[in-house]
């Protein structure tokens, strides 16, 4: 090929640009394809199982859509939304209950959780392993987490009740579960216990990305470690605490398996949260159509309720 | 790229297979005869270290009668068994054959998940062993009278007693509400750990309270001439009050959120001194505490002697519109159906053989539980009411009302409102599902 004669090789570049001229039309054409292409299989996996099903939520949240009673069935405009929001008592108190819920959860796994992650941030013998120890709870299931709970809140056996009588402290035994007084109490710990590693995961990673030369320029200034971690600490977690709260909000918003699986939502309506009614409506009472716009108006809360989050909480600003 | 159409193509076919595919035996039924080797799906409704064996021996016989017939056990808790059927049926994912009460004959039906079996059973050779009256009671909860279910086991709703403390404290067995109430007071001991009642709060607490109040009641209808439901009537919401006061006093306060496990195992670890359930839990307290300790009656009778007592549902064998096997899920429910199944199952868990041959057998007559709830039932002085079972929506309502009665006994709301709730609430089903018929 190298030896060849010129002049016989003159003409093959024009000849061979003009036969590759389609092929790289096909090419271009390709690449304009191949991102879309690229991109198909998440879309339909999206489209499959986050589009369609949230879709489906919308469009019976305008139905009557009621198994257990198909001859009702068919389409009635905004009427679910408007017994939600005006002739719903379990609604309203089940609104309330979950603010309640997602308050106390957030406010006692944050405060709680950075305490353990300034803990745990610090160097000790045995760290690894308290670690270990200390994050374990996390991987739990909320039905185990119920039924280690249930079981220490069991009036007869249970070992709160056993250990509180016999120091003395108690005559008689607490209905942990059955109680108005303490029912709501009684599940916001078993869950805080749960809840509590995820924070001091998250935190003890922001902690770890502080640089130590700013605590050792705040030492020189004479700061007190209170306020090297008001005036260096805490500034710089605040993306952090902002982003885990968020999604622990979020998180605890929707939570269903622990509340449905050790109350239920009762007694009464004591520990019914939004989503909890939601469950019942649609899974125990068979109201599809019912439940849909229930799921819808909670939706719209939590939707609310991430916006403003982020816009007062500054997320990502300085 | 034609690699990337491939893969494209695969994940397409994938996604479709699994979003349009149900379980192996789901469906359009096909009708056809199975000629091959099949498997069938059978969903157990009330699974659990009890029952659980007794209905894998039944298959095991009937694999080993017909074996081209394979039978997959799949085991739901009782709680959540509804909905799991009733959501098999929305999807389309139905199993051949399961076991759910004949008050669950409505709603399946209304949802068009079963299928008739009229055909099968008149060919039936055992069909004359089932009491015709019965047979007939069941094709009437359901519009077009059709058959769709076919009974396995019979059940009453009975009182538990300690019989052994009965004896101890010299009182009367609580065979009538007199005797019932007073032996509640005697045997009430909180000081030492023990309950009179134990009262079920929690799941099934509203199907239980109404076999308690219409019996005590002595009233006979779930509707009067007009249309509207009874239960609201002065002589129910008085003896809904007696049970509220009881709650906390004569019963432990965790009985609020007490389902039937819960209550059982309250009744077997001696922490109360009678509960309220049906045969079912028989052998359950003999097991754990000894005959000598378990008094098993029905609900006590009003004075003079008479008996109102509600009629309880049988478990039944089903087929499914959507088996593709229609006929060895037909098989499998009338063997399950079939005397020799129906002694087997009904001797294991101490429930009413509904088959007049089964019910001829020894063990039939040595369980004084059935045997007192037969004679009771056979008494010309015995009303047996029946629930609205034929309201596709009549569970549901009963698990609306469940935190409703909680709030009765947290004194959140009064007997009489809970009672006028479910008044309405099954007023308002029966004028709709009465106009759907018409439609």
């Amino acid at each position: 090929m190298r030896n060849q004669p010129a002049a016989a090789s003159a003409p093959r570049p024009r000849a061979a640009a003009a036969a590759a001229l389609p092929s790289r039309r096909w090419a271009a054409r390709r690449r304009g394809w191949l991102p879309y292409l690229c991109l198909l299989p998440a879309s339909l996996l999206i489209a499959t199982f986050v589009i369609y099903p949230v879709a489906t939520v919308f469009f019976y949240s305008v139905q009557q859509y009621d198994v257990t009673r198909p001859y009702l069935n068919g389409f009635v405009g905004l009427d679910n939304f408007r017994q939600v929001l005006t002739a719903d008592d379990v609604f309203r108190t089940s609104l309330a209950v979950s603010v309640k819920w997602v308050g106390s959860e957030v406010v006692l796994q944050l405060v709680l959780g950075m305490g353990l992650a300034l803990l745990m941030n610090s160097a000790f013998r045995g760290r690894g392993l308290a670690r270990s120890l200390l994050f374990s709870p996390w991987a739990v299931s909320g039905v185990v987490v119920t039924t280690m709970w249930k079981l220490m809140y069991n009036p007869f056996t249970g070992l709160l009740d056993t250990v509180l009588m016999r120091t003395g402290v108690i005559h008689s035994p607490i209905q942990w579960l059955a109680d108005v007084n303490t029912v709501f109490a009684s599940v916001v710990a078993a869950e805080l216990w749960r809840g509590v590693p995820f924070f001091a995961i998250v935190l003890l990673a922001a902690l770890q990305a502080i640089p130590t030369d700013l605590y050792e320029a705040a030492a020189v200034d004479g700061a007190s470690r209170w306020q090297a971690f008001t005036r260096v600490t805490l500034p710089l977690l605040k993306d952090a605490i902002v982003l885990a709260t968020l999604l622990r909000g979020v998180w605890e918003f929707n939570n269903v398996d622990l509340i449905y699986t050790m109350t239920a939502g009762g007694p009464g309506d004591l520990t019914t949260t939004l989503p909890l009614y939601v469950v019942n409506q649609a899974i125990r009472y068979h109201n599809f159509g019912y439940g849909s716009a229930l799921s819808v108006v909670g939706f719209v809360v939590l939707l609310v309720f991430a916006i403003l989050y982020l816009r007062l909480g500054r997320f990502g600003r300085d | 790229m034609s690699k990337l159409r491939g893969l494209a193509a695969a994940l397409l076919a994938a996604l479709v297979v699994a979003c349009g595919g149900g379980s192996g035996s789901g469906g359009a039924a096909t009708g056809k005869a199975d000629t091959g080797p099949v498997t069938i799906t059978f969903w157990d409704t009330n699974a659990g270290p009890d029952r659980t064996p007794v209905w894998q021996e039944l298959i095991r016989r009937f694999e080993a009668a017909n074996p081209n017939i394979t039978v997959q056990y799949v085991g739901i808790p009782i709680a959540q068994q509804l909905q799991k059927l009733q959501t098999a049926i929305l999807s389309g994912s139905v199993p051949d054959v399961s076991n759910p009460q004949v008050s669950q004959l409505a709603g399946m039906v209304a949802q068009g998940g079963l299928l008739p079996l009229d055909s099968q059973f008149n060919g039936w050779s055992e069909k004359g062993e089932i009491p015709a009256a019965l047979i007939q009671s069941i094709k009437n909860l359901v519009p077009d009278k059709k058959l769709y279910a076919i009974p396995i086991s019979g059940n009453l709703t009975t009182l538990y007693y300690r019989k052994d403390w009965v004896a101890q404290h010299n009182l009367k067995p609580p065979t009538t509400w007199t005797d019932f109430y007073a032996d509640v007071a005697a045997l009430n001991n909180p000081a030492g750990g023990v309950y009179g009642f134990g009262l079920r709060g929690g799941t099934g607490s509203v199907a239980q309270l109404e076999s308690w109040v219409y019996s005590e009641s002595g009233l006979t209808s779930y509707f009067d001439a007009k249309g509207s439901a009874t239960i609201d009537s002065q002589a129910i919401v008085s003896v809904i009050q007696k049970a509220v006061n009881f709650y906390g006093k004569m019963t432990p306060k965790d009985d609020i959120n007490h389902g039937y496990q819960e209550m059982a195992a309250e009744f077997d670890s001696g922490h109360v001194a009678m509960i309220m359930h049906n045969l079912g839990s028989y052998p359950q307290h003999i097991q754990t505490l000894g005959a000598d300790a378990v008094g098993a009656v029905t609900l006590p009778a009003l004075s003079g002697g008479k008996h109102v007592l509600l009629n309880s549902a049988n478990i039944s064998a089903m087929v499914f519109k959507g088996s593709q096997h229609p006929d060895a899920a037909w098989k499998f429910a009338a063997f399950l159906a079939s005397a020799d199944s129906v002694s087997y199952f009904n001797q294991k868990i101490g429930q009413i053989p509904p088959n007049t041959k089964a019910a001829s057998e020894s063990w039939v007559q040595a369980n004084t539980g059935i045997q007192n709830a037969l004679a009771t039932e056979r008494q010309s002085s015995t009303t047996l009411v029946n629930p609205p079972w034929q309201l596709p929506d009549y569970a549901s309502i009963q698990a609306q009302m469940e935190p409703e009665f909680q709030k009765v006994l947290l004194g959140q709301v009064t007997a009489s409102t809970f009672a006028s709730d479910m008044a309405a609430k099954l007023t308002t089903s029966k004028r709709q599902y009465d106009q759907s018929l018409h439609k």
